[in-house]
């Protein structure tokens, strides 16, 4: 079956302005459905089984969003009069014993009745408003602090460990944004409507049921927001390519770039694809029937909203991180090896291939590349700080398949070359979006790897953002595959990806409370 | 289509439960609570010489607490024997690490594990670990590791020191997590908000183990169908 022969007649799931919410609910398609509901037990899963702050990071995003919340700005990253956390969380983090718990997995949180009794008796007298920094995290730029300061506000009232609960479940929405818009993106890249249910189902699943995507679903991270904007942008792109160069459309791709921008530094990548996306809608719609003056109208509004946003991160990150950099994401200094082009593309060659025999090694102790990244934390899952992993045997076993994988893909792409040129534009959508990112992680590696530390800055979930692209992919080589092998290969990449969450889920499990 | 996706789900599905079910009764060591960590890369010698102790305060110690363990800083198996006291409000203890010290456990593979009395009650107590034998050091292994931190300083003769020295609480023997499920899911709940418990977590468990691989397979399945109009 090629991406052409797929059925029409479909009513696409959108309810008009009267439709009630039963009736929305029910034009949810029963696949997607499914998957929301399994990401959705996934994500409270990991919420209430990783102890509170085990989340990547997760002291630092909670210090941000507590201090925003009680005093209406957030933490600065240098020294100030207060302390890195409130007198409240350092308190929950004495009691609850999680100050050697994370990343050191012969540690255990503290789940003893006289512990929470020593909490319960300070609880009500301590500060919650003297977390002003030194907060690593300090210089992000505050969307998503802030709209977790809604259900921190919200929660108020209750006990700081509800108030944490809360800000996790918050994430929610967001998970459903991310997988919505990801079945959307799939669907765009299917010329008929609607999309081919098989492969645009395993492809979202690939998304929804990625261990990575449900866990930090469940931990209080600003990933969470960008990974829900970029799969909107990125469906918004695909769309945009049907829809032509309607000022909405453009406008829309501008505010999305722009609240990226607002949630993270890596929100970043997204400012280049946004405007080759951009572009190219422009130069597909010329002579169509959008008028010039209201192209023209899109494309400023869409500019002028990034340039917002933009403007707006920058002056947020400069008035709480000093004279850093936005976001810490790129220092644009000389020293930091943004001279040295030769060096960085040797740096990139070995993130993914084996050196040649000329090439320099990259600085810092043990280079981590492609297997680690793609394969380790983002394809299979590395869980609370990295250090809740599967059997070395499971990564092992996913780098065969990963490889398989790729092989499968070159070869569907050649085997269906007319179909892929038919459809280049959506691939260079994709490529766009994919490339952008990659770009943008390894300048800010190559960076941290000429800095003093020497050691790259890279987690599989700042792949996040592109999973949509890897569901994309997914659903490409379904469809194209012969029946039967589609098929088996659809429904093993969805069983596989169940089976790897429930699995991360029992082993974080053991691993803090056994 | 259907017979394929249903083989090949229940294929993997199924090599994951028994997988699953390997995690669940595999032993593991009954750890109750950890005063300290181990060193990860790199210890800190703590050498006690006759006559001092090193202490940690609010240690966790509960009436099903049997063993605390301590690690080996000595760089030969050739260790004294330890004397391990606790203390809390209204209760005391001491105990000797293992009277052969070149058993498992005993301090000569790195491991002291010294049996103890429980207390009657939960207690946050201060424990104390010296030498037992008159003349002769015990060296125990710290960390001064970043990532290595505890609740209390380790303190010796009162003074803080600047390596915080392993201390570990265990219950027993190493057991599996299957064996004590309703323990390990009260763990999970002691922090969380009502009406999170032992129950509910449970449940959530149960809805994540069988509730995601059906809801895969239903999305597959339903997918194949609305898909072939069968």
């Amino acid at each position: 079956m090629s991406l052409e022969h797929v059925t029409a007649g479909e009513t696409p799931a959108a309810p008009g302005a009267r439709a009630s919410v039963r009736d929305a609910v029910r034009a949810v398609p029963r696949p997607l459905a499914a998957l929301l509901a399994a990401a959705t037990v996934l994500s409270l899963a990991w919420a209430l089984f990783t102890p509170a702050l085990q989340g990547s990071d997760e002291t630092g995003h909670v210090a941000y969003v507590q201090h925003l919340a009680e005093t209406g700005d957030g933490p600065s990253v240098g020294l100030t009069e207060g302390g890195a956390q409130s007198q409240e969380l350092e308190e929950l983090i004495r009691w609850h014993n999680l100050a050697p718990l994370s990343g050191v997995d012969t540690a255990r949180p503290g789940w003893s009745d006289v512990e929470r009794a020593a909490w319960d008796r300070i609880e009500g007298d301590l500060r919650r408003d003297d977390g002003a920094g030194p907060n690593p995290v300090g210089q992000n730029p505050p969307l998503y602090y802030g709209y977790e300061a809604v259900a921190y506000r919200v929660t108020s009232g209750f006990s700081l460990p509800t108030r944490l609960l809360a800000m996790r479940l918050a994430n929610l929405p967001l998970l459903w944004i991310t997988i919505v818009a990801a079945w959307l993106a799939i669907g765009e890249l299917f010329r008929r409507r609607p999309a081919p249910r098989f492969a645009q189902t395993v492809g979202t699943g690939a998304v929804a049921l990625l261990p990575m995507v449900t866990f930090m679903s469940g931990v209080v991270n600003p990933d969470n927001m960008l990974a829900a904007l970029s799969t909107a942008t990125l469906a918004l792109a695909l769309a945009a390519l049907r829809l032509g160069p309607r000022p909405a459309v453009l406008a829309g791709l501008g505010a999305l770039a722009g609240l990226s921008v607002l949630t993270h530094g890596r929100g970043l990548a997204l400012v280049p694809a946004v405007v080759l996306v951009g572009a190219l809608v422009l130069w597909r719609g010329r002579g169509g029937p959008v008028s010039a003056r209201a192209r023209a109208l899109g494309a400023v509004g869409g500019l002028a909203l990034i340039a917002i946003g933009l403007l707006a991160a920058t002056a947020y990150s400069n008035a709480h991180a000093g004279d850093t950099s936005f976001a810490g994401e790129l220092t644009g200094s000389g020293e930091s090896g943004l001279n040295d082009l030769g060096g960085f593309l040797e740096y990139v060659w070995q993130f993914y291939f084996s050196p040649m025999t000329n090439m320099t090694p990259a600085p810092g102790e043990g280079l981590f590349g492609y297997r680690q990244l793609f394969v380790e934390q983002f394809l299979t899952g590395a869980f609370a700080s990295l250090e809740v992993k599967y059997p070395d045997a499971v990564y092992r076993l996913m780098q065969v398949l990963q490889g398989l994988g790729l092989v499968l893909l070159i070869s569907a792409v050649a085997r269906c070359w007319e179909i892929v040129r038919a459809h280049l534009a959506q691939v260079f959508v994709l490529a766009v979006f994919l490339m952008s990112l990659l770009a943008l992680l390894h300048l800010a590696a190559w960076q941290d790897l000429n800095g003093p530390e020497a050691a790259p800055l890279l987690a599989g979930r700042y792949l996040l953002p592109v999973a949509a692209v890897l569901g994309a992919t997914v659903a490409f080589l379904v469809q194209v595959l012969p029946s039967r092998v589609r098929a088996g290969l659809g429904a093993g990449i969805l069983a596989l990806a169940a089976a790897l969450s429930v699995g991360g889920v029992a082993l974080t499990v053991v691993r803090f409370h056994a | 289509m259907r017979r394929v996706a249903i083989a090949v789900m229940a294929a993997i599905l199924l090599v994951t439960a028994l997988a699953l079910a390997r995690l669940a009764v595999r032993d593991r060591t009954a750890l109750e609570y950890v005063a300290t960590p181990p060193p990860i890369m790199e210890a800190t010698p703590v050498e006690l010489d006759d006559g001092e102790a090193a202490c940690q305060r609010d240690v966790v110690l509960t009436p099903s607490s049997q063993v605390i363990r301590v690690w080996s800083g000595a760089p030969t198996p050739d260790v004294p024997r330890l004397r391990v006291t606790a203390e809390a409000r209204g209760w005391s203890m001491t105990a000797l690490s293992p009277e052969h010290t070149d058993r498992p456990g005993g301090g000569g593979d790195g491991i002291y594990d010294t049996r103890i009395d429980p207390p009657p009650r939960e207690v946050l107590a201060t424990v104390c670990v010296a030498s037992a034998e008159p003349g002769r050091a015990a060296i125990l292994a710290g960390s001064e590791e970043p990532r290595i931190v505890s609740r209390s300083a380790t303190r010796v003769d009162g003074r803080e020191i600047d390596a915080r020295v392993g201390l570990a609480v265990l219950s027993g023997g190493p057991q599996g997590p299957l064996s004590h499920a309703r323990e390990l899911l009260e763990r999970a709940a002691a922090f969380a908000p009502a009406p999170v418990g032992w129950l509910s977590l449970g449940l959530l468990l149960a809805v994540v183990a069988i509730g995601v691989p059906a809801a895969a397979v239903y999305a597959v399945l339903r997918a194949l169908r609305e898909e072939t109009g069968a």
